[in-house]
């Protein structure tokens, strides 16, 4: 199976040189294999938002390799950064980071506002998810005014709508009680069998013990203590 | 580009996310605007007018210096004046001032001379005899007196003298004629006790115009303790007052402008953390640096130029259909006699657009420019 | 594109207001050009050297009279007038 993307000796260091000095990432050699879904696992602390942001091209490395579909994204400038990061990845952050105040479907549509796609596409696609994640009778709701399980939704149909090869979750059930945990993975294996190529970032139980989690990279004090490989 | 509307229409809505907040910065920037561009307005309008009339003001008005001081004029000068080359007619001028201590406002009294005869902005005539005067608006307004009714002017038991209303200056030549009395010349020098054979001041015609200069200088040789005022001084003196970098202008204008300044300032000076939270989300799904400055520039582009046309519609409703109602106190100053307020609308563009580098750009790039060390920054922060 | 097109319109409105008022005041001069030409028709007979805007002293009444070389100044702008003469007002004055 060919890797979507694979680092090679990855390291991140915050505020290098001054007193408080974090290494967060230390010499990662990973692999996200296309079409699997990837779990990031480790106690709090042990870098792996750090890691998911690095894999997303949402940072640089301080040292290493970023191979995305074969090119290394290290060293781009930061405008190709930015499009590799709309045309291959979609994030689900931890906090949602939905925009308060506006609606569904201008949340949902937002990233595809400053590219060149046809208005009548962007609005089909946006209602194809919306149905999808069956969240269309809330189109024109703020997202202020939603559960936490259909903010949880919302952000995920704003990270499809730019249909990106991967998916990004940084621990996505942080928020969520076990219904709502059961009810998004449910989503994430649907979207994986569509082909999408998955990564979730978590110390959730409920994930990582799941059968169908292709792949678990263990993660402590920045370093990939284990990556057992199903 | 299609996405370029998208991000426009995103912008707006930004806007209209935060309505309070916005409007209340429109509605403090309209308000900046429309007081700068009132007083612009008023003060170029005034200007222009006031140079436009004093186009047709004596080529050279004649002083006569003592002690450093102006004094009255011996008015057999002429004789002599009429002698150098290239000076025309030369007559005497007789005019003073009058405190009124029941008004506590200062008149000025002419004397009438036979040019004056055919004046239409006049209701009534001129004074044809002794004890007849014609008064300015503001004369008779504060005097509360009208045609027929007299008007008393004392300077002491000697010198005092009651005068008819014969003649009312009209309220569009104010600008003039506010403060005027016009009276006979026999009243008027009697009244002033002035020397006979002595004048207040003589004008002069130059036959030629463009050598008023040499006329001048003939004429300072020939007197060497008069003070020649020549027209383009006095224009430029005009020019001076009413100039919008110094002056009347600059001192109202100062306060505006610092307001503006701290307005803009705070502005410029920093993004709240919901702010810097939202750029960070826009990189992190695929907004460029670039996008997100557009979008910044509209915000501040769509606020700054809608409160800047808003402001200019104020303060031109102000000045001109208000007769600038809310600055005429400022200009007054310790004028007791003041003309009512009627500026003809002259507008000068070059103005506007000079008010709109000062105002709207500032504040465009205030707008802009904080968010950029935001949008340059990497966007990781937003997933903690 | 709703709020686009109300932000247009707005800002077209203004601009028509604008042009609007522009040209009704040149159009305003314009026709107060006979008037103009009395006043100035006045200011030629009655030999007027200054407008009667500030009655409060000589030198804010008949700027063109104003001197600059006298020891104590009389200007609009000279230096005993600004700015202790702009705070303090003539004896006798509230
Ligand atoms: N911008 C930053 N500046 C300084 N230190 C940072 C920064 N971001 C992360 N760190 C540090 O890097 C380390 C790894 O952080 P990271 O967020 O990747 O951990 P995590 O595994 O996601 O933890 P959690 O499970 O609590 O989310 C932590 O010690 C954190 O304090
Ligand atoms: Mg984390």
């Amino acid at each position: 199976m060919d890797a979507v993307i694979r680092t090679e000796g990855v390291s991140k260091v915050f505020n290098a040189g001054l007193a408080d000095e974090v290494r967060a990432v230390t010499g990662v050699s990973i692999e996200i294999r296309r079409g699997q879904i990837t779990v990031l696992k480790g106690p709090s602390g042990s870098g792996k938002t750090t890691l998911l942001g690095l894999i997303g091209c949402m940072a640089r490395p301080t040292e290493g390799k970023i191979l995305v579909e074969g090119r290394d994204v290290a060293k781009l400038p930061e405008r190709f950064l930015t499009s590799v990061r709309r045309q291959t990845f979609g994030f689900i952050f931890q906090q949602f980071n939905l925009i308060r105040g506006m609606t569904v479907r201008e949340n949902v549509m937002l990233p595809l506002y400053p590219t060149d796609i046809d208005g009548r596409q962007m609005v089909r696609r946006m209602e194809e998810i919306l149905e999808k994640l069956e969240l269309s009778s809330k189109r024109g709701v703020k997202v202020g005014k939603l559960s936490g399980g259909q903010q949880q939704r919302v952000a995920i149909a704003r990270a499809l709508i730019n249909e990106p090869a991967v998916l990004l979750a940084d621990e996505p059930t942080a928020h969520l009680d076990t219904k709502l945990s059961e009810d998004l993975l449910n989503i994430i294996t649907t979207l994986n069998m569509d082909g999408k190529t998955i990564v979730i970032a978590t110390h959730d139980p409920l994930i990582y013990d799941k059968p169908y989690i292709d792949n678990i990279i263990e993660m402590r004090d920045g370093t990939v203590r284990e990556a057992s490989l199903l | 580009m299609r996405g370029h509307g998208r991000v426009i229409e995103y912008a707006l809505s930004t806007l209209a996310r935060r309505k309070f907040k916005n409007f209340s910065v429109a509605a403090v920037f309209s308000f900046l605007i429309a007081v700068l561009s009132s007083i612009l307005f008023l003060t170029h309008a005034y200007k222009t007018e006031t140079l436009k009339l004093l186009e047709d003001s004596p080529e050279i008005i004649l002083q006569n210096m003592s002690g450093g001081r102006h004094e009255l004029i011996p008015v057999e000068y002429i004789t002599t004046l009429s002698g150098i080359a290239g000076v025309g007619k030369a007559s005497p001028r007789y005019w003073g001032y009058y405190y009124d201590s029941l008004t506590s406002a200062n008149y000025t009294l002419m004397a009438y001379d036979e040019n004056m005869q055919d004046i239409k902005l006049l209701q009534g005539r001129m004074p044809a005899s002794e004890g007849e005067c014609a008064v300015g608006k503001g004369v008779a307004d504060i005097r509360q007196v009208g045609m027929k009714d007299d008007i008393f002017l004392t300077l002491g038991t000697e010198q005092n003298v009651t005068l008819k209303i014969v003649g009312l200056f009209s309220a569009n030549s104010a600008i003039l004629t506010n403060d005027l009395i016009i009276l006979t010349k026999d009243s008027l020098i009697k009244f002033f006790n002035m020397p006979a054979d002595m004048a207040t001041d003589i004008t002069i015609e130059v036959n030629n115009p463009s050598e008023v200069s040499t006329v001048a200088r003939k004429i300072r040789r020939t007197f060497p303790n008069s003070r020649p005022i020549l027209k383009n001084e006095l224009i430029r003196t005009y020019d001076n007052i009413f100039n919008w970098r110094g002056g009347i202008v600059l001192t109202m204008f100062f306060g505006a402008i610092a307001a503006f300044m701290i307005f803009v300032w705070d502005k410029a000076t920093g993004i709240n953390a919901e702010e810097r939270q939202e750029i960070g989300i826009l990189k992190a799904i695929g907004w460029e640096t670039a996008d997100v400055l557009y979008l910044k520039f509209w915000e501040g582009a769509a606020v700054s130029l809608s409160s800047f046309f808003t402001g200019l519609i104020l303060a031109y409703v102000h000045v001109f259909y208000f007769n600038a109602q809310f600055l005429a106190p400022v200009l007054k100053g310790w004028s007791v006699l003041f003309p009512k307020f009627e500026p003809m609308p002259y507008i000068d563009i070059y103005q506007i657009f000079v008010l709109f580098f000062l105002t709207v750009l500032p504040y465009v790039a205030a707008s802009v420019v904080p968010s950029w060390k935001a949008a340059i920054s990497d966007p990781d922060s937003v997933m903690r | 594109m709703s709020k686009t097109k109300i932000f247009a319109a707005f800002i077209a409105i203004e601009a028509a207001v604008l042009a609007v008022l522009y040209i009704s005041s040149a159009n305003c001069v314009h026709c107060k050009d006979n008037e103009m030409s009395l006043k100035r028709a006045m200011v030629r007979a009655m030999r007027l050297t200054d407008a009667a805007f500030w009655t409060e002293a000589r030198y804010t009444r008949h700027p063109s009279q104003a001197d600059f070389f006298a020891a104590f100044q009389d200007f609009p702008s000279s230096p005993d007038h600004f700015p202790a003469g702009s705070i303090v007002p003539p004896a006798g004055q509230r």
